[in-house]
């Protein structure tokens, strides 16, 4: 009885910041999309789910490659495309193109044209 | 006051210069001739950019979708792994141009020039199928009157309900080949030629191939540019056709192909005739930059406001030659966004994406740097293609008909260039001429001294400035009205003062030391000059011998005498 307490205690201390750590990172309110495409946080497809089947609102809980979105869903966490669905809390600071660092090998390519891409934009910090 | 012989000589030194400028022009040494006409118009374009579309009417329609190295990164995290994506990637990039906006766009056109399958599990099916969902092919595919040449077949899929989808080929006058990607492709869409590095925007191109070849490569009739079908498509949709019968007639004769009965296309190349020589404005979009502001905290890092051309004309004479970099650096005309930002989604709300996509003219490209699809923009510096069919087709939403032509299209600008210096060569002549002819009267009269600083002098001035202005006016009026691109007037300005200055240089100095000579300081510099003159002045002693040396000698001795010297021209 007591170790299962102690187990309960120590998950609990454990979980509590990752849930408010995922909580911070805003939450996915609704699907626009009656099926989603889902990917794994390196962005292999992992194939489609029912809009029906998310339990909505659901905090992000990570963003993948390409700051895809992260909920739990089927039993684990899937990412989700940003346009599939609308979120609420989630900012972005993004550099504009110009003066964006970029990624190495990665050429100026919009030096002169354009807003800049996903890679100039971070989710901010709480 | 001017004697026959006087109009005769005038007319035999205009018509030697006329004549002389037209074969340098035509031998285009160097091809110097052929790069100051380009450098006119582009300073020409530099300077006026920021008054090009004040109604925003192309702006509000055009939209540029791109990729570029960045965003295939991104993508990564969304199934990309290569370049080109699979073509069911690609299609589902297309369907979320067509349906995220809340309602498709008015028609799209894909800067990616599609030859063949990349493999065997490529998604093109799904990629043929999505394309005849959208463009509603199923309806006109099999109606010979809709196939007959590319403009009709965007007025069926619009009368059927359809998204015209234009996708880019290469040319088939470049390249003799269609390959069967391109076959199916063109049962469901329109392709169009992708043009690069032409001088002039094309906007109907009939390669006068027979019916045969025209089969094998798959003309229909005639081949229009990608902002030629976009055009036609947005006409189509107004109710007021663009003020156009053509695109009135277009949609009947749609609807007659539609219902299977015989239709006769009317013929547009009799409405846009000539090549369109692109306009390159610099307002920045005001969504562009809301939509900067939104996502990234922070103001787009670009030339914000569009400043007018007084301010343009002095950085062009300053040292901010060429187009704008840094702080200077335009915004993109047309509203741009890469799709990754789009896909993530991070900072957009619906309202933007209904704003970005719905009912739009929407052209998808890319932005890539290392790829060779980039064009040389007077305004903008280097600029991705995709650019180049967006602003054509602001071009002619802005102007209809009345597209800015390429001169170099109708007639032989070189002669007009001639023309001109002959009439200014001609008539600065003879305004030397008079006012040589009233200043000797003056001096037989006495009252020379008097009115040399305050009139004679000026009148110089006066042919000087009516010269360039006869030339900036000119210039202005060939654009604003003709709709032509503009004669080259850096080189008729230098021209033009270059004449007048030969023509005198025995007086103007004079005059121009006299009528300044009131002022102490212009007296010095009067002096400077001498004092310089006087010691620059060597070879001629050393060639003409002694009677240059005296003559050189006098005039030092005796500088009150420069202020009284002129001749007739």
């Amino acid at each position: 009885m007591v170790k299962t307490s102690l187990a309960i205690a120590v998950a609990a201390a454990l979980l509590t910041p990752a849930a408010a750590l995922a909580d911070g990172l805003g939450k996915v309110t609704q699907a626009l999309r009656p099926t989603l495409r889902t990917f794994d946080a390196q962005g292999r497809p992992l194939g489609e789910i029912k809009a029906a089947a998310l339990h909505l609102p659901a905090p992000i809980v990570a963003h993948g490659v390409g700051a895809s979105i992260g909920i739990k869903a089927e039993g684990g966490v899937v990412y989700l495309r940003g346009l599939d669905v609308q979120t609420e809390g989630v900012n972005a600071t993004c550099a504009p193109v110009q003066a964006a660092a970029r990624p190495s090998g990665s050429a100026y390519a919009t030096s002169n044209m354009g807003l800049g891409g996903a890679a100039d934009c971070r989710p901010a910090r709480r | 006051m001017i004697s026959a012989t006087g109009v005769m000589k005038a007319l035999l030194v205009s018509l030697t210069l006329a004549v002389s400028a037209y074969a340098v022009a035509k031998i285009n040494l160097f091809g110097f001739e052929a790069a100051s006409d380009r450098l006119a118009d582009q300073v020409y374009q530099r300077i006026t950019a920021a008054d090009y579309g004040a109604d925003r009417r192309g702006q509000r329609a055009v939209r540029v979708v791109y990729l570029d190295e960045t965003s295939i990164e991104a993508m990564k995290g969304y199934g990309w792994r290569r370049f080109p994506p699979t073509y069911d990637q690609q299609w589902t990039m297309l369907d979320d141009l067509m349906s995220v906006g809340g309602a498709p766009p008015s028609a799209m056109y894909v800067d990616f020039v599609y030859m063949g399958q990349g493999g065997t599990s490529d998604g093109f099916p799904a990629f043929l199928d999505g394309l005849a969902a959208a463009t509603r092919a199923r309806a006109w595919a099999d109606k010979p009157g809709c196939l007959a040449d590319p403009l009709i077949k965007i007025a069926c899929v619009i009368a059927a309900g359809g998204t015209p989808i234009i996708l880019a080929k290469p040319s088939p006058g470049d390249l003799d080949l269609f390959t069967d990607v391109q076959r199916s492709l063109d049962t469901v869409a329109i392709l169009a030629p992708a043009m690069v590095r032409l001088e002039a925007y094309p906007l109907i191109t009939d390669y006068g191939f027979d019916a045969a070849k025209a089969a094998r490569l798959g003309v229909h009739r005639f081949d229009i540019s990608p902002a030629m079908g976009l055009y036609a498509a947005w006409c189509l949709r107004r109710g007021d056709h663009c003020g156009e019968p053509v695109f009135a007639r277009l949609a009947s004769q749609a609807r007659e192909a539609l219902a299977g009965r015989p239709s006769r296309p009317p013929d547009l190349s009799t409405v846009f005739d000539a090549p369109l020589d692109v306009v390159w404005g610099s307002r920045p979009d005001p969504d562009y930059l809301a939509v900067t502001k939104a996502v990234t905290g922070a103001p787009a890092p670009c030339r914000g406001l569009a400043s007018g051309w007084r301010d343009r004309l002095m950085e062009q004479m300053a040292g901010l030659r060429g187009p704008g970099v840094g702080k200077r650096q335009e915004c993109p005309y047309a509203y741009s966004l890469g799709y990754d930002r789009l896909v993530v989604g991070q900072g957009l709300g619906k309202d933007d994406l209904a704003n970005l996509l719905a009912g739009k003219m929407i052209l998808v490209g890319g932005h890539f740097r290392a790829s060779n699809d980039w064009v040389e923009s007077p305004v903008h510096g280097q600029a991705p293609g995709v650019q180049y069919h967006a602003m054509a087709l602001d071009n002619l939403i802005e102007d209809g008909d009345e597209y800015r032509r390429n001169a170099n299209a109708f007639l032989d600008s070189d002669l007009l260039k001639s023309a001109m210096i002959f009439a200014l060569a001609f008539c600065g002549a003879l305004g030397v001429m008079a006012r040589n002819s009233l200043l000797d009267r003056a001096t037989a009269e006495g009252v020379e001294p008097r009115l040399r600083s305050t009139v004679y002098g000026p009148l110089y001035l006066l042919l000087f400035s009516a010269s360039i202005g006869t030339v900036f006016m000119a210039t202005w009026l060939g654009v604003a009205y003709l709709h032509r691109s503009p004669i080259n007037w850096i080189g008729l300005c230098g021209v033009a003062v270059a004449f007048l200055f030969y023509a005198t240089r025995q007086t103007l100095p004079a005059d121009i030391a006299g009528s300044v000579e009131r002022f102490r300081f212009a007296r010095q510099i009067v002096r400077l000059r001498r004092r310089v003159v006087s010691l620059l002045r060597f070879e001629e002693e050393r060639l003409l011998g002694p009677r240059a040396s005296k003559s050189a000698g006098r005039r030092g001795a005796e500088p009150a005498s420069e202020g009284s010297d002129h001749g007739q021209d």
